[in-house]
């Protein structure tokens, strides 16, 4: 390694996949997300002198990413009301194929419309594997917190999906 | 990533519909929201590209200044001055005082002095550490009282101690990421490039 890389390389290893998830997860979108976590270190190696040294550097970055996301997240909620506006109208006995299809943009359109902080809470732990532990430090919210979204949104999802998934 | 709770999500007092139910849904998530692959070489190498830009264009002395300091950063960058000074400390009184071991064949009085020094090195480190934390404390309970000129001199040393600190010890260590983080934040504090001299001006 060169030692002009040190500070960002050594963030990057340790924290360069969770960045990636959480950005993933919040704005929905694998191109954007590429770009966000790219972002994300460049901007905290040009702010290394800002970070005030008074919580975890971990937090400091995620916090840096979660920043950048919430910018891009209404193309999240933008993709969501095209979705639903697009949402295919199946009446009586449709081949299966086409039912698959259904389910899985009544799915998508259930979950995109959870509240951002429960959506990306529920899908970094059911979905990517994260504990609460984990989602906590990622989105600087307590364990308990992260336990009682994934609670809400299944809730609502299943409110929203009974019977349909 | 084990949690013990993920077994036992759904398997509630509702009984077996609900954790069907909730088997279903976590199917349909992950069928429908499956995680990409994390393009780590891509993006380092992006983010390398970016960071050797970002150098080549930003000159020494047009590098934003310092922030001010919080009492917590000061506290903590001098906990963390004292703890290298003192390591530095061994390392180099090691290096300076090291003697070669006599021969297995030839003991003699001579042995008497190294065994000594071992014995008192790490006192002397230790009385030495304790001299430097106590006048960093003395420092930080009568900050208030100094001259801001008298500060900002004493804190530039705190620093200055650090960064010289932990650039030796990179030399002593050879590759170290945590030093290398701790030499680029320092750094970054002072407005230089690891490395680099000090910029003019600056007595320390």
């Amino acid at each position: 390694m060169d030692s002009q890389d040190g500070a960002w390389s050594i963030l990057y290893r340790e924290l360069g996949e969770r960045v990636f998830r959480l950005i993933h997860r919040m704005t929905g979108d694998e191109d954007t997300a590429r770009d966000l976590t790219h972002d994300t270190f460049v901007r905290a190696f040009e702010r290394m002198d800002q970070y005030a040294g008074t919580g975890s550097v971990a937090s400091w970055v995620f916090g840096i990413a979660a920043n950048l996301a919430r910018e891009r997240a209404r193309t999240f909620r933008r993709r969501a009301e095209l979705l639903e506006r697009e949402r295919p109208t199946v009446e009586g006995t449709a081949p299966d194929g086409a039912q698959r299809i259904e389910t899985r943009m009544v799915l998508e359109a259930a979950v995109a419309r959870l509240p951002e902080a429960q959506r990306t809470t529920l899908l970094l732990y059911e979905v990517d594997g994260y504990t609460h532990a984990e989602i906590g430090e990622m989105l600087g919210v307590a364990e308990g917190s992260s336990k009682a979204r994934v609670s809400r949104a299944k809730a609502r999802l299943r409110e929203t999906l009974e019977g349909r998934v | 990533m084990d949690d013990p709770s993920r077994e036992i999500d759904g398997m509630d007092e509702r009984g077996s519909h609900a954790a069907s139910s909730e088997d279903a849904l976590r199917e349909g998530l992950r069928r429908d929201f499956a995680p990409p692959a994390f393009p780590e070489d891509e993006i380092e190498a992006r983010i390398r590209a970016s960071v050797a830009r970002r150098r080549q264009r930003t000159p020494r002395g047009d590098r934003p200044a310092p922030p001010r300091w919080s009492g917590g950063t000061a506290q903590a960058v001098l906990a963390a001055a004292a703890s290298l000074v003192l390591f530095i400390g061994g390392v180099e009184y090691g290096r300076r005082t090291a003697v070669p071991p006599p021969a297995a064949s030839a003991p003699g009085p001579e042995v008497v002095a190294p065994v000594e020094q071992a014995v008192s090195l790490p006192l002397s480190i230790q009385s030495a550490g304790t001299r430097y934390v106590a006048a960093l404390a003395r420092f930080s309970g009568q900050s208030d009282a100094l001259a801001a000129e008298e500060r900002q001199v004493a804190r530039e040393v705190a620093l200055a101690a650090l960064y010289g600190a932990t650039v030796e010890l990179l030399r002593e260590a050879g590759e170290d990421d945590v030093l290398s983080l701790v030499a680029e934040m320092v750094a970054a504090r002072r407005g230089i490039t690891v490395g680099d001299e000090p910029p003019p001006g600056r007595r320390f």
